[in-house]
This record gives structure tokens, C-alpha cells and sequence, in this order.
């Protein structure tokens, strides 16, 4: 199968001159296009490091990381901004949005950083916010949205670009269970429908459940990699 | 879209936002108010002295500005005189056959600067009727004269008395003649309250003997920023005819100085005010790049180039600076207007100061549009320059930090 994202023996050491922490050891992850992959692990496990280093947000201490056979450590940071508008999508743990844009406009402004045009970027805003069921919702600022709608319009804007893959850094950890359950059911369709490739870190054992692949990391190091 | 973002983030924290513009727009007023001021009392003060001495400009023969002979005279001159008709800048002129004489009254005797006038050329320049206090204006043929408030009274003299004149004529002849007093007329600058006296130009050439003589042209200007380039186009279209130019600043560099002097004060003063709006506005900066580090994380993070950014946030301040200039350039045109409609007339100690140099104790604004517009410019040069912290705060950003701050 195809390999969208690789990492070979990657780490990161946060501190080394003084109190040097292992968040990242030694980690050789391939994730396959189309996988619905859940990182696990306790807190302080390297979870959130593991994706940063993934989404190109910082740089390793040693190792790297190839997306689509692309080493993106070596990218200066300017190619890496443009790099990571073009190919990821990213949803953060909570206030994802720009609080003065109104939903539609959050997720029409990515497609504005990429230049479409206005035909393009109405109708695929439309097709989004569909996807994400809330069509009613396009002209709310995000103060007007429940946590959980504020969640999707995120993966809205995630995949406003097209992106190759999203990351997902406990995208529920602020949500109640019933917007839980309403976020991963959205990312699994997107995921059977599309073939967009998610990976999510979380705590909640019930998004665990709907992984299909569960990587588990303790001290920076995978300990176990399962497909259920 | 950056436009939209921009504005709308103006208006996120719309209580700091408006105490920001109104900061900016009282500076602004104040700024302006001070600015207009000063350029009005000097403007005053200029064209009290030139409209009655030497005008914007002056031309005279070679070498009468150092040695003022009645013998450094020159002829009339065709030629000039379409050269000057031909001048758009120049509002007016006025040809003067000037002399020092002594005026007596028989009692009383007193040095006065005697100038021969064409009456009706004369009044153009200086509104020399209109400062009449008693009697009537010179005629081109009169063989009387007008003397000064001050003169007269130093003279004992009243309408319709005589004065006698002596002094010395062209080329070393006496010069003596008695001539009733047709008017008298009060001056703003004190000391020329003191010394001056008119007579038509035909009567005073037949006093100095002069035949068709003057001692100068007085050249007035509609903006006396002119003066200068209209100086250099008369001289390159009078060489060869033994004239020297000369502008006011030239003529009488105390007045120049003391305006660039005050200007200079004047710019310290303004300069406080706008560090007071610096401060300001760089709160409201550091405040903001605070507030919005989760927000600018998130952008960089999804793909937003920090120069986008930067530029969004610059944006953000110049629309608060341009908001805030304007407001208080349109608050301040009233204020300006009615002052310039209703000149403050200033006594006591003012009034005091006002006579050492010269000039009636009025405060009329100046109200040329430029002294608004530049302090538009500053204050926008001012948010500007500040932005240049945020640019620098930004590039500095990383994505995840900012995200977690
Ligand atoms: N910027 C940093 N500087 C120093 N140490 C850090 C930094 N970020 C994370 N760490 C440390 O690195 C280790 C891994 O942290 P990380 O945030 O990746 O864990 P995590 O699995 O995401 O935890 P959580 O489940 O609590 O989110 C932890 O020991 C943490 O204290
Ligand atoms: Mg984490």
C-alpha cells in the first residue's frame, strides 16, 4: 500500500542542556492513505509531540519525516507554512477558529490563502459545511456555536484545502458525549466516504473504539500498533 | 478577506479601539489647533511688515540694500514694468521713492522715512486707506501728505496743519517743502506708527529732486512660499539691467528666524503630544499581540505566512490611526475656521510682546490645508512605525507556543 506519512527513528529532546526530556524516541510510524488512526498513551506520553513533529509545527532533534516521500525536516520555515496550507489539515483541541469571521468565512479564508476563485471557494464552503451538518449555521461567529459545532466547522476548515491527511490533537477532550459521538461519527464517514486519512490523539476510550488502527505510546516510544 | 478580517478585529475590543481613535483624535485637534497658531501669527506679523515696508519681494538698484543713497536710484522702466504685469504669482506692486528726511513741526522735529507713493498701486499692496483715522487718501496729484498716528502726534499735529520737510535730494541737492497734512493714518507695527510719511510720487520726486526716479519696487505675493522662485525668475529675466532682488527673508532675517525659532518650539510641543499618542497606540499593540498569540498560532499553524499576518495586524493600526487623524482633522476645521472668521485679540502683557516685534496683537489661524494634512502624515507615520514592533513580534512567533500560550 502507499505510504503517506513515514518517520524514520524520530525524536525529539526537549531541554537537552538542562533537564533534557525524551518526548519523542526513536519513533518508525508509516501511516497508509486512508487509515483512521487513534494515538494513545498516558499523559506526558509524547502524543502531541509525536503530531506536531508530523504536521511540520517543529522540528526533531534527530530522524524525520517523509510525507508522500517528502522529507519535511529539512524545509525552511516559510516552505514548511506554504507546505502544511497545501497538504494538512489540522484540528486543535479547542478555539480552532477566528473568533471575528463567521463560519462559512473561517473555512472560505483557507481557500483564500490558496487563491481560488470566488465560484470555487462559495461552492465547496457550501459542501463543507453540508458535510459537517451545519448549513444553518454558515453565518454564526464562533461564540454563536456549541463546542462540538465549533469542532466540525475545524475539520470544515481542515479540509477546505484537500489535504493529504489531518491531524487531530484530542479534538474531543473539551466535548460532551453526544458531540463526541457526533464529531467521530463526521471524521469515520469522511474518512469511508472520501478516503481522508485521519490521525487523532486521544484519551476517551469510547473514540478509541472507533479507530481502526490504535498506535500506543509510553515515554516516546510505540509499544504497541493494532488494527481492530 | 484580510481587509474584512482586518477591520473586524478593530472593532473585537471596541472599547480599547475607540479610546485609541479618541486619543488620536484630540492629539490631532491640539496638534493642528497649535500648529495654525503659531503660522497665523507669524503670517500677521510677516505681512504687517512687508505690505508696509518692503514687500515679499523687492527690486532696487544694485547696491541700495547696503547703502540706501537717494542716489542708488533707477529709472522708470517699460521693460520691468510688463515683466512684473506679466508675473501671475505677484498679487501686487508698487513702485516707492524712499528717503530718510527730518519732519518738523516748528516745535518739534523727528527723523521719518518718507516714501513717495503711486496712491492707487500703493493701496494694493499695503491697504494704506483703509488705515486711515482722519482726513482722506493721497491723490496722484496732491501736494499734500499723510502721516502716521504716532508722528503726528509726536508733532503736535493735527489734519490739515503743515509739516515741513528737510532732507537731502538727488545728487546732493537740498531737499525742503511744506505740506499740509490731507490724512493720518494709524499703523499696526508700533514703531512704524511712529515714523512714517506718505506723498503722492510725482510731489515727492519734485522734494528729492529725483525726476522720474524710484528707489524701489515693493512686490507682494498671494502665498509667500512664492516669493522665493518668483524672486529667481525675476532675476533670470532682469540681467543686465542693474537690479538686485531680494525676498522678505532676506530683507529682514530677524522675522525668519524668530518664525523658524518658534516653529521649532512649536514642533518640541507637538512631538510630546505625539509621543503621548506613541504610547498609546503601542498598548494597544502590545495589549492586542497578547490577546491574539492562540489566534496567530492557529493561522500559522493552518498555513498563514507571517507576512500575511503582519500585514492584516499593520493594517488593523493604520485604519485606527487614519480613523482617529481624520476625526480630528474634520473636528478641528471649525475650531480653525471660526478663529480665522474671529480673530483673538490679545491685550496686557501680549499686546507688550507684540509691539518689540512688530506687529498687531491678533491671533488669526493660518488655513492652509497642509498644516492638517501634515499632521495626518505624522500620526500615520507614527502607527507605522510602531506596527514595525508587531512585524517583528510576529516573525518571532512559533506556531506552537502561541497555540498553547
Ligand atoms: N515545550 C516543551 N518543553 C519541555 N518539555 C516539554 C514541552 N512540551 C512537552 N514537553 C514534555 O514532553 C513530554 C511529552 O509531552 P506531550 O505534550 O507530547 O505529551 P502528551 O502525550 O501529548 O500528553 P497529554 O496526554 O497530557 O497531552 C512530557 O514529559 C512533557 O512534559
Ligand atoms: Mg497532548
Amino acid at each position: 500500500m502507499n505510504n503517506i506519512i513515514e518517520t524514520h527513528n524520530l525524536s525529539k529532546i526537549y531541554n537537552p542542556d538542562t533537564v533534557p526530556v525524551n518526548a519523542v524516541n526513536g519513533v518508525d510510524l508509516h501511516i497508509e492513505e486512508g487509515e483512521f488512526t487513534a494515538l494513545v498513551g498516558p499523559s506526558g506520553s509524547g502524543k502531541t509531540t509525536l503530531l506536531n513533529l508530523i504536521g511540520g509545527l517543529d522540528y526533531p532533534t534527530t530522524g524525520d519525516v517523509k510525507i508522500d516521500g517528502v522529507d519535511i525536516t529539512k524545509m525552511s520555515e516559510n516552505k514548511l507554512i506554504d507546505f502544511r496550507l497545501h497538504n494538512i489539515g489540522f484540528v486543535f483541541q479547542a478555539y480552532n477558529l477566528i473568533p471575528v469571521l463567521t463560519a462559512a468565512e473561517n473555512i472560505e479564508f483557507v481557500m483564500m490563502m490558496l487563491k481560488k476563485t470566488k465560484q470555487e471557494r462559495d461552492l465547496r464552503v457550501r459542501e463543507l459545511l453540508a458535510e459537517v451538518g451545519l448549513t444553518d449555521k454558515s453565518k454564526n461567529r464562533p461564540t454563536e456555536l456549541s463546542g462540538g459545532q465549533q469542532q466540525r466547522v475545524a475539520v470544515a476548515r481542515a479540509l477546505a484545502s484537500k489535504p493529504r491527511f489531518i491531524l487531530a490533537d484530542e479534538p474531543t477532550a473539551n466535548l460532551d458525549s453526544k458531540s463526541t459521538a457526533n464529531l467521530l461519527d463526521i471524521m469515520a464517514k469522511l474518512n469511508i466516504e472520501d478516503k481522508m486519512t485521519f490521525i487523532f490523539s486521544t484519551h476517551d476510550q469510547r473514540v478509541i473504539d472507533k479507530a481502526r488502527r490504535i498506535v500506543t505510546l509510553v515515554d516516546g516510544k510505540i509499544v504497541s500498533d493494532t488494527k481492530q | 478577506m484580510y481587509f474584512k478580517l482586518a477591520w473586524r478585529n478593530m472593532w473585537r475590543s471596541r472599547r480599547r479601539t475607540l479610546i485609541t481613535i479618541s486619543s488620536i483624535f484630540f492629539a490631532v485637534i491640539f496638534a493642528i489647533l497649535m500648529r495654525v497658531m503659531v503660522i497665523g501669527v507669524f503670517d500677521k506679523m510677516i505681512s504687517d511688515t512687508v505690505s508696509m515696508s518692503c514687500g515679499y519681494i523687492q527690486i532696487h538698484h544694485t547696491g541700495y540694500w547696503d547703502n540706501k543713497s537717494i542716489d542708488s536710484t533707477f529709472e522708470e522702466n517699460p521693460k520691468l514694468t510688463t515683466i512684473l504685469n506679466n508675473e501671475k504669482d505677484i498679487s501686487a506692486w508698487a513702485p516707492h521713492l524712499e528717503s530718510f528726511s527730518l519732519a518738523s513741526s516748528g516745535e518739534q522735529t523727528r527723523g521719518v522715512l518718507l516714501t513717495g507713493i503711486n496712491p492707487t498701486k500703493e493701496n494694493e499692496v499695503s491697504n494704506l486707506s483703509k488705515k486711515l483715522i482722519a482726513g482722506t487718501y493721497l491723490a496722484d496729484g496732491d501736494k499734500s501728505i499723510l502721516l502716521a498716528e504716532g508722528l503726528a502726534h509726536y508733532l503736535k499735529l493735527k489734519l490739515s496743519d503743515t509739516v515741513i520737510l528737510i532732507g537731502q535730494g538727488y545728487e546732493g541737492n537740498m531737499a525742503a517743502g511744506k505740506y499740509p497734512i490731507k490724512g493720518i493714518v494709524r499703523l499696526g507695527v508700533p514703531e512704524m506708527n511712529k515714523g512714517m510719511a506718505w506723498l503722492p510720487l510725482a510731489c515727492c520726486r519734485d522734494f528729492l529732486s529725483t525726476g522720474k526716479r524710484y528707489t524701489s519696487i515693493a512686490i507682494m505675493v498671494n502665498n509667500r512660499n512664492e516669493a522665493g522662485p518668483l524672486k529667481d525668475r525675476i532675476v533670470k529675466q532682469t540681467t543686465g539691467m542693474c537690479y538686485d532682488v531680494m525676498t522678505w527673508e532676506e530683507m529682514i532675517p530677524e522675522i525668519n528666524q524668530f518664525f523658524q525659532l518658534k516653529m521649532g518650539q512649536n514642533v518640541i510641543m507637538s512631538g510630546i503630544l505625539y509621543l503621548v499618542i506613541a504610547f498609546g497606540i503601542f498598548g494597544t499593540i502590545l495589549m492586542m499581540l497578547n490577546e491574539r498569540m492562540h489566534e496567530f498560532g492557529i493561522l500559522i499553524a493552518i498555513g498563514m505566512r507571517k507576512g500575511i499576518l503582519a500585514t492584516i495586524v499593520v493594517m488593523e493600526m493604520v485604519m485606527m490611526s487614519i480613523v482617529g487623524t481624520l476625526f480630528g482633522i474634520i473636528g478641528a476645521f471649525p475650531i480653525v475656521l471660526y478663529f480665522r472668521l474671529h480673530p483673538i485679540h490679545l491685550g496686557g502683557d501680549y499686546a507688550k510682546v507684540s509691539e518689540q516685534f512688530n506687529f498687531e496683537p491678533i491671533i488669526q489661524p493660518n488655513i492652509d490645508f497642509s498644516n492638517f494634512i501634515i499632521q495626518g502624515y505624522v500620526v500615520l507615520v507614527i502607527a507605522i512605525v510602531l506596527s514595525l514592533y508587531a512585524i517583528f513580534k510576529i516573525h518571532k512567533i512559533k506556531a506552537i507556543a502561541a497555540i498553547n500560550s
